[in-house]
């Protein structure tokens, strides 16, 4: 017995060391308190877990806070875990493999796979490794049927709809009538692309790849080396030096830091995949204060985005809450931010930033 | 006559403030009107006595071990500070830096009669029995770490070693404690690398063991001290601590305190003034206290409520 299967024993409370009754508000908290013990680089952690530990605690604690913190799949997992179901406790499918998994198969997968042309079911579920992972176990998050693109909208988005905490007055769509509701029906999973087409009509062939959700953020950032997530596995696997003999140590880690976050969010972006698209159906236009519930839908600490995106906290920050004041004035800053922002979450990155930017006239 | 409480603060790592904190918490208590006795365990490098102002005692440890005196009381010496006293650590004497297993247990008892309201036994670096069965002794037992790797890699293999410890001398069995002492080795044939694996292990035996379990876990219950912390960030070290403790070794660590990194700390060590007498309205000072009170209550730190 390894020290993960021990830890995939436990049940999602046990693993964000919560009691049965603790609130969203502890959920939140113990999370963020576990992401931080668990992160890569710890003091606390390093001396007692590999990385390949630390990787597949992290994964264990994002499941766990992901459905922990919606009070709809909080209580279908209590309900679970009540009848004593051995679903949830049951160690799932060898974890080597599913570190594997999330290394190169996946890409390769997505790589492959014609964008939108692609049956969906097969993209989903037979193709691509680490959602069916999700879909093997009966997570209450990923149920396997939800992802039929003939259910539609209306079928799959039922119960999660009114789970997103936002509030209704700020989603209506008033500024861009229609968008959402009329085109999201033919295609419901590739939302992003289809709520783009009444704000962009002549989409560049640079930009018709950017909304493709599946495309791994690394795959994005040209100045990386072509396969940093597959080179990722062999240097972070190495125990890590506590004091770095040189410069070029200092930069590996660095790298492999870099690396195992991008790594995460590419885990986060594709676990909330399913629950960011429903929620980007009931959007109208991207706001500082929609931009904010995504991130917190795929459970991005806003710490991640600053160290993907390289833009300073305070600027995220400044940017969710739409207060421009404390941004660089140049309004090409704002943009560049916007940009990195929206493709660290895997969000079209020219509706987001026209959204965002068009409210604001006088910077246009 | 009452057991006085006895508190243990170790850490594994040297250097980390140890005495600092074991002089300061005698000071705290003392002022607030108990007796209180400082015992030096570390016996291979004493010098607790400096952290306190006092000049090298003419009496210390080696002389109770050496049968020098036969009362653990008549080692004590007074300390400027009224209804505190101190036993100083074994001086020069190479031999009783490993002192035999009659010794250490006579020691032991010796301890746990001696007049006073609270013992403090401030530990010596590493993880040696002596150490292990000294800060075993205690409750309290307060562990110092400062934000450092080896300070903190120590500490955790001090909270093994004693845990290890604890559970292989109460073992039922004594299949089970050969199961315990194997386990001990990381290469065992049972797979088990953590001390977490080794209670589910032993929770999974066809003997019932599961109260033994629980009761192993529950009453092991090392607390934690962040001390030199030079940021406010450097606090979530404690709480992580306190996390991966829980994941790794299936044991509760108390956060109770941190102490922040001042040249005041360094300035009162230098000038053999304590803190608490020459210090008292430094944050420091304050930070001290907060870390005593915890202690006596039985408190632990809220990760909402400090960050």
């Amino acid at each position: 017995m390894t020290t993960q299967e021990a830890f995939v024993e436990e049940d999602y409370y046990d693993v964000l060391n919560i009691p049965k009754h603790a609130t969203t508000d502890e959920v939140e908290r113990a999370y963020k308190l576990a992401y931080q013990t668990f992160n890569s680089n710890s003091l606390a952690t390093y001396s007692l877990f590999s990385d390949e530990e630390n990787d597949a605690i992290l994964r264990k604690i994002t499941r766990a806070y992901m459905t922990l913190k919606d009070p709809v799949t909080r209580s279908r997992y209590d309900e679970e875990l009540h009848c004593g179901s051995s679903a949830y406790t049951k160690p799932e499918p060898a974890h080597a493999s599913e570190q594997e998994n999330l290394e190169s198969p996946a890409f390769e997968d997505f790589k492959q796979s014609p964008m939108s042309s692609v049956p969906i079911q097969q993209t989903e579920a037979n193709l691509d490794p680490p959602q069916s992972i999700y879909n093997a176990s009966p997570h209450p998050l990923f149920p396997p049927q939800s992802i039929k693109p003939a259910d539609g909208p209306v079928s799959s988005g039922e119960t999660h709809l009114d789970q997103i905490p936002l509030p209704a007055t700020s989603i209506a769509p008033s500024t861009s009538p229609g968008t959402a509701s009329e085109t999201m029906e033919e295609t419901p999973i590739f939302i992003v692309k289809s709520m783009r087409k009444p704000e962009t009509p002549t989409p560049t062939s640079e930009t018709r790849r950017e909304p493709e959700t599946p495309i791994p953020a690394s795959e994005k950032i040209p100045q990386q080396s072509e396969t940093p997530v597959l080179s990722t596995d062999k240097p972070t696997s190495l125990p890590e030096p506590a004091q770095p003999q040189s410069a070029y140590e200092m930069s590996q880690l660095q790298a492999n830091e870099r690396n195992r976050n991008r790594k995460l969010l590419m885990y986060k972006n594709r676990a909330s995949k399913e629950k960011a698209q429903e929620f980007l159906e009931s959007i109208g236009m991207f706001t500082g204060e929609i931009l904010q519930h995504i991130r917190e839908l795929k459970a991005i600490a806003i710490e991640e985005v600053a160290k993907e995106t390289c833009v300073r906290q305070v600027y995220l920050e400044a940017l969710e809450q739409d207060d421009l004041s404390q941004l660089p004035s140049a309004p090409i800053y704002l943009k560049s931010f916007l940009k990195s922002y929206a493709r660290c979450l895997e969000l079209p990155i020219d509706k987001v930033t026209d959204d965002y930017l068009s409210r604001f006239k006088n910077l246009k | 006559m009452t057991r006085p409480k006895i508190w243990a603060i170790g850490g594994g790592k040297g250097g980390v403030g140890k005495s600092l904190l074991t002089g300061n918490l005698g000071i705290n208590l003392s002022q607030a009107g108990k007796k209180v006795i400082l015992i030096d365990g570390d016996l291979g490098g004493a010098n607790l006595h400096t952290c306190l102002g006092v000049a090298n005692p003419d009496v210390s440890l080696s002389d109770f071990m050496t049968r020098q005196v036969e009362h653990l009381s008549e080692a004590a010496v007074e300390t400027p500070v009224p209804n505190l006293k101190l036993i100083s650590g074994a001086q020069d004497i190479l031999s009783i830096a490993n002192p035999k297993h009659a010794q250490k247990m006579r020691f032991l008892r010796a301890v746990q009669t001696l007049e006073a309201d609270y013992v403090l036994l401030d530990l010596g670096a590493g993880s040696n029995f002596n150490t292990l069965d000294f800060f075993l002794l205690a409750k309290p037992q307060v562990i110092v770490v400062i934000p450092e790797p080896t300070s903190i890699e120590n500490a955790y293999r001090f909270i093994k070693s004693a845990f290890y410890r604890r559970i292989r001398h109460a073992s039922p069995t004594s299949q089970i404690r050969d199961l315990i002492n194997e386990t001990m080795d990381k290469n065992n044939r049972y797979g088990i690398r953590t001390p977490h694996e080794l209670l589910t292990h032993l929770r999974n035996m066809e003997e019932d063991l599961d109260a033994f379990v629980d009761q192993q876990v529950n009453a092991f219950r090392p607390k934690l001290v962040l001390n030199q912390i030079r940021s406010r960030s450097d606090i979530r070290i404690g709480f992580a601590m306190e996390n991966a403790c829980a994941k790794y070794f299936g044991i509760h660590l108390d956060f109770v305190g941190y102490v922040d990194y001042s040249d005041i700390v360094w300035q009162s060590v230098v000038q053999r003034q304590p803190l608490l007498i020459h210090h008292t309205h430094s944050p420091i000072t304050q930070k001290i206290k907060n870390v005593c009170e915890n202690l006596l209550k039985n408190r632990k730190l809220e990760p909402q409520k400090v960050m």
